[in-house]
């Protein structure tokens, strides 16, 4: 661990009287390195309020570090070795709906389509779970550049296109002035333009509101993205972000999804910087809102790059 | 006169859609299995384009790569990545030895992967 790590830890254990808790490098007598989840904290005076001791206590967590670790290189080389399959799925239905073996007939045409839809939600499925490994991993880059984040917004806004005009949705953008570009990874920032905003279209039903907006703050660039939709039931809203949780009301309703999402957004968000608030009401919709810090995003080396 | 592509593929069910696919299209195409006999098809075949998958056995497409940038013919040879390894490290190994193209097999519609071809033939 650094030496600001231990400074922020005395510093809230002995002045800011506080108790922490906390995940700590650590080595044995013998030098050999573990891993400790300890909790510390400092005993006070009760008549000046001081601290007279401390007591920490501390559980050895190398093993489920290791067995955490060894599930999720799994997951990642099981979702490798899925693409092959996936990708010979994909494109021979895709050869198949071309004509490309013979002319199909309108029913045929509609299972090739099926087939087609459900290896794309595969592909994505696969996609979000690299992306978690790697995420969990530590083994993701951020490449912070200068990124104009209206223009980003409006791509996304382009891709979801379809799928608004499809639930004839009421889309409304809005743009403050002046938005500096700011030094963000596009494409970490990117998947999270476009998980926010492809869930209030899904979650929204025919006829509603979606609104998305960038705003300019003292010292943050705000994303707001607001949607009429289904919204988030009270008693599930602190789950909303644990992964592959989805909420009852939209699980009854529309079966795809994989319950990720939020999941990376949440992730990419707080591991480079930022933040992420919500407020919804069941049956009456649900804004998102992140504030990505005018600093930018902080560089961080790595193997693999999330897509 | 039909431009050529020399497809390296490992695995048999991609390797004869992009040739069935390639074919149609007009194009003239060889299927190699790994990067050794990709590298023997490339001197005899001589072609405008190679399609190149990253993980194979007996020679990798990083290897396959830089051998072929080392041939006087190979060295100004057009080459599109397509692997469904997304590396940063590889793509970074790609990129110095010449290849912008690199491309994940499962992200990519056979209809887009030919205008790409396409394209990159112009």
């Amino acid at each position: 661990m650094d030496i600001d790590f231990y400074k922020k830890l005395w510093k809230r254990i002995k002045i800011d009287k506080q108790a922490i808790r906390s995940e700590i490098n650590n080595r044995r007598k013998n030098g050999e390195a573990y891993v400790a989840m300890a909790t510390i904290s400092p005993i006070l005076d009760k008549d000046n309020g001081e601290v007279k001791f401390f007591v920490g206590i501390e559980k050895d967590v190398t093993k489920e570090k290791q067995v955490d670790k060894a599930k999720t290189e799994f997951v990642s080389l099981a979702s490798h070795q899925l693409r092959t399959p996936l990708s010979a799925i994909g494109w021979y239905a895709e050869m198949l709906l071309d004509g490309d073996a013979g002319k199909i007939n309108k029913e045929q045409k509609l299972y090739l389509e099926e087939i087609y839809r459900g290896n794309q939600r595969m592909v994505e499925l696969v996609n979000a779970l690299l992306n978690t490994s790697r995420l969990e991993l530590g083994t993701f880059i951020i490449e912070p550049q200068e990124t104009d984040l209206k223009f980003l917004a409006e791509d996304v806004i382009k891709e979801q296109q379809p799928s608004i005009s499809a639930k004839k949705l009421l889309f409304k953008s809005s743009f403050a002035k002046n938005l500096p570009k700011i030094k963000v990874d596009p494409k970490l920032t990117r998947i999270v333009f476009q998980n926010l905003l492809s869930n209030a279209v899904k979650y929204t039903p025919e006829g509603g509101r979606v609104e998305l907006s960038l705003n300019l703050e003292k010292t943050a660039i705000s994303l707001s993205v607001k949607d009429t939709g289904y919204g988030i039931p009270k008693a599930q809203q602190d789950k909303i972000f644990e992964k592959l949780f989805r909420a009852d009301n939209v699980k009854a309703l529309d079966t795809e999804g994989t319950g990720l999402g939020l999941y990376l957004v949440k992730s990419i968000i707080e591991k480079s910087g930022g933040r992420i608030s919500f407020e919804s009401e069941e049956g009456r919709g649900t804004i998102f809102e992140v504030k990505i810090p005018l600093s930018g995003m902080k560089a961080k080396a790595g193997t693999k790059q999330l897509s | 006169m039909k431009k050529k592509i020399l497809v390296i593929e490992d695995d048999f069910p991609l390797a004869s859609a992009l040739k069935n696919k390639l074919s149609k299209e007009g194009f003239s195409v060889r299927v190699a299995r790994n990067g050794k006999s990709g590298l023997e098809t490339f001197v005899s075949y001589k072609p405008d384009l190679i399609l190149l998958d990253i993980v194979m056995p007996i020679m990798d497409g990083m290897e396959m790569l830089r051998l072929l940038r080392l041939e006087p013919s190979g060295k100004e040879a057009k080459v599109i990545v397509l692997t469904n390894l997304n590396d940063a490290a590889k793509t970074a190994q790609a990129v110095q030895r010449g290849v912008r193209d690199y491309l994940v097999k499962s992200d990519w519609k056979m209809a887009d992967l030919i205008k790409k071809v396409k394209e990159k033939l112009k």
